[in-house]
């Protein structure tokens, strides 16, 4: 079990940005998920808290200590696309994982195969995307590690396959051990993290526990007799993310206090008042696409 | 175990509060009966393929309300005293959170309310008619 | 840690083995198919021809079937002995008929011709069963590494090449993990050039019992014929460290580049100002040039063989090519230390 601490770390390539400043905190035991469009950095940010790329600022820290090589023997890593051995049979990527770290137990990784459905005598070559990733997920999970660092771990998996990873982070995560992974499949985020972070450029965008964020961002919807209606303090509330007007209906988006603007809209004169629901993929396309209309979503709902 | 425990991750509503909330359903319906053994957090997580801590959440909020109690090292039970209570209690907020919603629905699409009472007579009418 | 490398090297030291073992059995086969044509009576009978020449079959106490031909308008006198799969000696005296050396002896693997002179007479005496000196054998299986050496030469790319992320996340830091990566492939490179050294004297049993005498400075030679492919080996390490996709084609052009260099250091470019330029540079660039430590001499190869060109013998190369070793070893390792996914 290990705290993860981000601080402010910055890498570019070139003229291209690709971390900006960036900070989270991964508490130990929590299952932490990290969402982005393509290109916002998450892989980037993977790479550097293995030490995979050198950072131009800042740093990554294990429960406060800085990566060293002994660090890896409690960090188990899945990477975004297959780093396995094209010639070599998975079986003897069993042995090369059972030589190079000592809390790995094959006969785990020999069972997870099987539930997968990978044929360990098979060559890499042979296998599909799916299944090399499958591998991977098996032989990270089989290390038994502290932290569990996994790069769009379902990528490439049948539906089937996709619940099983997932149920395997959970029981790492019930198991104690810290996990943290990327997904662009919201509903998985959402069953399987407590924690999410959102990047977006290069930069940290949203923040917080899944419930929380869940349960105080609503869109409140009220239509008001007329067009005219001062909406001023509502555009100097911190409270509201966005704050929208199309003809009569207006339509807040709040980070809290949901029944309390409700109130306050009936207070004003609108009538036909609710308090729209957002689930996380509503939450995330707000914090990273600022077009996106709240209509999008009210209509949508 | 139950399977009527379901929870929808793509709903606004938080897991935990759906997990409180069928819990008490189950109560309430008599699915889950008195003393009746709750799955563990871990398990509970595993089957529905949710964040163990979200579980253990739930656990905690329904202890506190009253509807389940946790006996360290033996697990979670629906509270067998007061039994009756507790689930008349459970029954009583599923119905009021489902009042709640019907009165705000009507509400919103801006009947007045003199209307939605004529409408919540209608159907106790219908469904719940005095007794002769 | 290294179980990859390991996987690798044994994979190539396989493929050896199995051309060895296909040479051996093609030696097998010739030798019988071809056993006919340089039989022994074959070669008396095409002798016995000549008119005048008496013919004298002796069989010697230690088995040995000597045949002596005598022609005496020619006054030439052919002792032939066959000690069968020991080999054959035949002892040719002739007036001599020119001036020529009055002893000269060669030697062409563990054929050696000698011949001397006695006033009017000469005589030459071959042998095919001469003693080989163990240094011939050390200098063939020598080149065998050097092609091993070649093979394995980019560790480092190879994992470059998309395992980056296995690689450089196992508990163990980059410079330990980069030294036992090329020591595993410098184990297999022994291990090849042994296997070699067994498989040319099994080749060799084929035909004739074996004669190997091992000299004192056979030790010499081994050291540093070993020192020096391991050298090349780490300067292919080292010029490939840092790719990802191309070192195939460093590997390929690893050979004909390093051969160039030697080369032209040789060559006496002078009288132009830019032709002596021209021949210090590549004199500079040869002492960096693994390849131009090398010695390929066909007969005897002593500690006083010159190498190719860096104006060393293979008794005072160990030190070059041990300081080359060195110095393309952490030229390799800095580099990988410093790569990125």
């Amino acid at each position: 079990m290990s705290t993860i601490t981000i601080d402010r770390i910055r890498k570019s390539y070139g003229s291209y940005t690709a971390v900006d400043d960036f900070s989270v905190e991964i508490p130990a035991g929590t299952v932490f998920g990290l969402l982005g469009p393509n290109g916002a950095g998450k892989t980037t940010t993977f790479k550097a808290m293995l030490g995979l790329i050198r950072l131009d600022g800042g740093t990554v820290r294990y429960d406060g200590e800085p990566l060293a090589p002994a660090t890896f023997e409690r960090i188990a890593y899945v990477p975004e696309r297959s780093v396995l051995y094209d010639w070599m049979t998975v079986t003897e990527h069993i042995q090369m994982t059972r030589s190079a770290f000592k809390g790995f137990i094959p006969k785990m990784a020999l069972e997870l195969l099987t539930q997968f459905n990978v044929d360990p005598r098979k060559r890499v070559r042979q296998l599909s995307k799916g299944m090399r990733t499958a591998t991977m997920v098996a032989l990270a999970v089989a290390r038994q590690a502290d932290t569990l660092i996994l790069d769009e771990p379902t990528s490439g998996l049948d539906p089937i396959n996709q619940r099983h990873v997932l149920n395997l982070m959970i029981n790492e995560s019930a198991r104690g051990a810290t996990v943290l992974f990327s997904s662009h499949q919201i509903g998985q985020v959402e069953r399987a993290a407590e924690r999410i972070a959102v990047m977006d450029r290069g930069k940290l965008a949203l923040e917080g526990t899944v419930d929380d964020l869940k349960y105080g961002r609503k869109i409140v919807e009220g239509i008001f007799p007329t067009s005219d209606v001062s909406l001023d303090e509502f555009h100097r509330d911190a409270r509201l993310l966005r704050v929208d007007r199309d003809g009569r209906i207006v339509r807040l988006l709040t980070k809290e206090d949901a029944t309390a603007f409700a109130a306050r809209l009936e207070g004003m004169g609108a009538s036909g008042v609710r308090i729209v629901d957002l689930n996380l993929e509503d939450i995330f396309l707000y914090a990273v696409s600022p077009a996106l209309q709240t209509a999008d979503v009210v209509e949508g709902a | 175990m139950p399977a009527v425990l379901t929870i929808d991750p793509r709903s606004g509503v938080p897991i935990y509060l759906q997990l409180i909330e069928q819990v008490k359903r189950s109560v309430a319906l008599g699915i889950l009966q008195a003393g009746e053994q709750l799955p563990t957090v871990k398990q509970l997580a595993l089957d529905l393929t949710v964040n163990p801590n979200t579980v253990a959440k739930a656990y905690r909020d329904l202890e506190r309300e009253g509807v389940i109690e946790t006996a360290p090292g033996r697990g979670s039970f629906v509270r067998a005293d007061g039994a009756e209570e507790s689930s008349r209690a459970a029954a009583g907020d599923v119905a009021r959170d489902a009042i709640e919603r019907a009165v705000r629905e009507a509400k919103s699409v801006g009947l007045r309310r003199s209307e939605v009472r004529d409408l919540l007579e209608q159907a106790l009418n219908h469904w719940l008619p005095e007794e002769a | 840690m290294v179980y990859v490398q390991w996987l690798r090297v044994r994979n190539v030291l396989k493929c050896t083995a199995i051309i060895f073992g296909c040479i051996f059995v093609l030696a097998l086969v010739l030798h019988f198919a071809l056993a006919r044509f340089g039989s022994y009576d074959a070669m008396i009978n095409g002798i016995s021809l000549d008119p005048g020449t008496t013919t004298q079959h002796v069989l010697l106490p230690d088995g040995t079937k000597r045949t002596i031909l005598y022609n005496a308008k020619d006054r030439t006198h052919i002792v032939i002995d066959d000690h069968g799969y020991a080999g054959k000696q035949v002892t040719i005296t002739e007036p001599t008929t020119r001036q020529r050396a009055t002893h000269s002896h060669v030697t062409m693997g563990s054929v050696s011709v000698i011949s001397s002179r006695n006033g009017k007479m000469a005589t030459t005496v071959i042998d095919t069963n001469a003693p080989v000196d163990f240094n011939i054998y050390i200098a063939f299986a020598v080149t065998v590494a050097f092609i091993l050496a070649t093979i394995l030469g980019a560790p480092f790319a190879r994992e470059n090449d998309g395992h980056l992320e296995i690689a450089l996340t196992k508990p163990i830091a980059r410079v330990p993990l980069a030294l036992q990566m090329m020591a595993v492939d410098a184990i297999g490179i022994v291990g090849g050039f042994v296997l070699a050294v067994v498989a040319f004297i099994a080749i060799n049993t084929i035909f004739q019992v074996p004669h190997i005498v091992v000299g004192r400075d056979s030790l010499l030679v081994l050291a540093s014929g070993m020192v020096l492919t391991l050298a090349w080996y780490a300067c292919l390490a080292a010029a490939s460290a840092s790719l990802r996709r191309g070192y195939g084609a460093v590997l390929g052009f690893a050979w004909p580049v390093a051969l160039v260099v030697a080369l032209l250091a040789l060559l006496p470019v002078g009288g132009s100002l830019l032709g002596e330029a021209l021949h210090g540079i590549f004199r500079v660039l040869a002492f960096f040039d693994p390849l131009s430590y090398a010695s390929f001499s066909a007969g005897n190869v002593s500690p006083n063989t010159q190498t190719l060109s860096a104006g060393a013998t293979i008794a005072t190369r160990l030190p070059y090519t041990t300081i080359l070793l060195i110095l393309y070893t952490a030229l390799a390792v800095i580099q990988w230390r410093r790569v990125e996914a």
